[in-house]
């Protein structure tokens, strides 16, 4: 079981990576197309994906069951936060990882930054917060 | 930057790389998950980690458990959707912090061969134009990507997902959470973004 989940790992992580870049969710410039609903192909590409998905899932079956996602206190809170961060930067949490691939060094600086922010969330939650997330995370 | 993937093939190959790790590991792709993976120690005991890779004896446990709770009458539900819940081989083992690694590794993997499909890897270290013209450049340019870098850190581990673990995979499984968490954020950065695009006009 180990080796099949380090080679979905590295299967799913290159293949996620390279589609992202070649898709253009890496470039500063079509993902400020998107989110300023001027140049519809990413947000296209999303939803298409989601749809793809929905039946994909019920082909499936019993997928549906297999994660629970509830509506929490830090959910809307800290979807604002994200959004914002992703309106500024252009970067999703994989993003800045395949653009150091793609030889982009300057992604250095939005991914200290998620990883300071990660890392510091739990500590905040822990101190200030202390609501219920539904799952085994913090 | 040129890119020739029309819209659908661009879709189909986000549904395909979220299924295939469906398929492959019975794993939810949810790309902020794996960052927390990496990021923190596991909290997992030993005993429990070696509980979580063998179902035979997970089932047992849960078991011994729910008698423990309930009495020693108490067994699997009657409905098939809560027994499919209880059932010990859809409980995953969290991926190990070197697992989460190889991952976050991988994407950078996938990355690099994208630049070298399409001619080659152009080192470079620059703010990009667009985020120049609008936001800024420079060391205050670097200030904002690194701030705004921790307000995406922040949020998503706040939120509980991301664009792949909230749009993607819980948006397709109609999850609360999710459907909720994405339109803020989509709205959001749309918004900002509307702003920020306003500045250099």
């Amino acid at each position: 079981m180990k080796n099949r989940t380090t080679l979905a790992v590295m299967a799913t992580g290159m293949g996620l990576g390279f589609s992202l870049s070649q898709i253009g969710f890496t470039d500063y410039a079509q993902m400020r197309g998107m989110l300023t609903l001027s140049d519809w192909r990413l947000m296209l590409v999303f939803m298409g994906a989601v749809a793809i998905l929905m039946g994909a899932w019920r082909v499936l079956d019993g997928a549906l069951r297999a994660t629970s996602r509830p509506f929490h206190k830090g959910t809307i809170p800290g979807a604002v936060l994200f959004g914002a961060g992703w309106a500024l930067t252009g970067v999703c949490p994989a993003v800045p990882l395949v653009q150091l691939g793609e030889g982009n060094l300057a992604a250095i600086v939005p991914l200290m930054g998620i990883i300071v922010g990660a890392l510091v969330h739990p500590l905040v939650h822990r101190r200030f917060f202390r609501w219920s997330s539904g799952t085994c995370e913090t | 930057m040129t890119t020739t993937w029309p819209w659908w093939m661009g879709a189909m190959a986000l549904a395909g790389v979220t299924v295939g790790y469906w398929l492959l590991d019975r794993r939810v792709l949810g790309v902020s998950g794996i960052m927390t993976r990496a990021l923190n120690r596991s909290t997992t005991t030993a005993g429990e980690q070696a509980l979580l890779s063998d179902p035979s004896a997970l089932e047992a446990a849960m078991l011994a458990a729910t008698r423990a709770e309930f009495g020693e009458s108490a067994g699997l539900p009657s409905s098939p959707d809560l027994q499919d819940a209880c059932d010990a081989s859809s409980i995953k083992a969290p991926l190990s912090r070197p697992q989460a690694a190889l991952f976050l590794g991988s994407l950078m993997m996938g990355g690099l061969l994208s630049s070298l499909l399409r001619g080659g890897v152009s080192v470079r270290f620059a703010l990009p134009e667009v985020f120049e013209r609008s936001v800024g450049g420079g060391a205050a340019g670097f200030a904002v990507m690194f701030l705004g870098g921790i307000l995406v850190g922040f949020g998503t581990r706040m939120s509980g997902g991301c664009t792949s673990g909230h749009g993607l995979t819980g948006c397709s499984r109609l999850q609360p959470g999710s459907l909720v968490s994405t339109v803020v954020f989509l709205g959001t950065a749309i918004v900002i973004s509307l702003l920020l695009a306003g500045r250099v006009a």
